[in-house]
């Protein structure tokens, strides 16, 4: 038989119980909830913009790897004949022009001279520009200020931007038609290129002129100076 | 993991340097072997000499262009087996269907993208890129 006590106990312990299923209870209610929200977190990430962001993490890494390429390759070697040959490799390989010319500036005839180039002999029979006169090459080598075609009209694969170097124009570079697997324009890593070629590669031209001096003086005999 | 060796041809330091790179990430970044060569004559040199997972080769180049070169490694060494990617500024559908005829296993487009040449390499190679 029951005693009173042991029904007392029995009275605890079960309220005892109850306390602890509510308190489970609660806890399963928030446990559900945060599930819920985790699940719309995972669903809220897995609409593609995980993935899209890893994709513009990854453009932006090849981006900055061709920059890194073309920087390098320009400064690789001081000789005047690379750094023309190396502008021509971004031109074609990276930016993928196909009618593309680069011209030096030649300082004592005030001229724009043709030293590399693919399919352009037709647009520079001379092979040589005037600074200044009515052609673009010549603006932009007189002012400074890079042209790129309308986006719209029929220039829109042209581009002729400065190769400067500390304040001065060394050259220029025009970009007249693409490969027709770029007949939808310039990207914006093209744009990127391009603006590392006016830096870079009038820094280069620079280099490779005052390299040339430099080793024309060291070869002039003592006796002749 | 398994080495992986690719042998890239191409006259461009620009080029072969930005493949290169490119190619680092390929599986995983890990046991990867790179050799360079700069025209098709070096590069049918090594490929007689050597064994090479993947070929990537531009066509326009001195001494022996990219076709001539896809060309001996099928007939004059008889290697069938050898995966060649041309990868060329050359873009018309002749030109692809040249290079492939002669007997290239893919043919990209300069300038070609870093996921794109890794997707191809990797569906080549049956691995995941």
């Amino acid at each position: 038989m029951t005693s009173p006590r042991d029904m007392l106990d029995l009275f605890a312990k079960t309220e005892e119980l109850l306390g602890a299923l509510q308190r489970g209870r609660a806890l399963a209610e928030e446990l559900l909830h945060e599930n819920a929200r985790m699940k719309a977190v995972i669903e809220e990430r897995s609409d593609g913009s995980l993935e899209r962001r890893l994709a513009d993490l990854e453009a932006q890494n090849d981006t900055l790897a061709s920059l890194y390429v073309a920087s390098c390759q320009l400064h690789r070697a001081p000789e005047s004949q690379s750094v023309p040959q190396t502008i021509s490799e971004i031109l074609a390989g990276l930016i993928g022009a196909s009618d593309y010319a680069v011209f030096a500036v030649d300082e004592a005839a005030g001229d724009l001279l043709l030293v590399a180039g693919d399919n352009v002999d037709g647009m520079f029979p001379e092979g040589r520009v005037r600074q200044g006169d009515d052609g673009v090459e010549g603006r932009v080598a007189m002012t400074g200020v890079a042209y790129f075609g309308d986006p719209t009209g029929h220039d829109r694969e042209t581009a002729v931007v400065p190769l400067r170097a500390r304040g001065r124009v060394e050259g220029v570079v025009g970009v007249y038609r693409l490969l027709p697997q770029k007949r939808h324009g310039f990207t914006p890593l093209d744009f990127e290129l391009l603006t590392m070629l006016s830096s870079h590669g009038g820094l280069a031209l620079s280099t490779a002129r005052l390299y040339a001096r430099a080793t024309l003086d060291s070869a002039v005999p003592a006796g002749d100076l | 993991m398994d080495s992986t060796t690719f042998l890239v041809v191409d006259d461009s330091a620009t080029i072969r340097q930005l493949l290169t790179l490119t190619l680092r990430k390929y599986n995983g970044g890990g046991q990867l072997k790179i050799i360079e060569a700069t025209d098709g004559r070096e590069a049918l040199e090594k490929v007689r000499m050597a064994s090479y997972d993947l070929v990537l080769t531009d066509i326009k180049m001195p001494n022996m262009d990219g076709l001539e070169f896809v060309h001996r490694v099928r007939t004059e060494l008889n290697n069938t087996s050898l995966p060649i990617i041309i990868i060329s500024t050359k873009g018309e559908e002749e030109d692809v269907a040249r290079g492939m005829a002669l007997g290239a296993t893919a043919y990209l487009t300069k300038p070609v993208s870093a996921p794109r040449l890794l997707e191809t390499i990797g569906r080549i190679l049956g691995r995941d890129s």
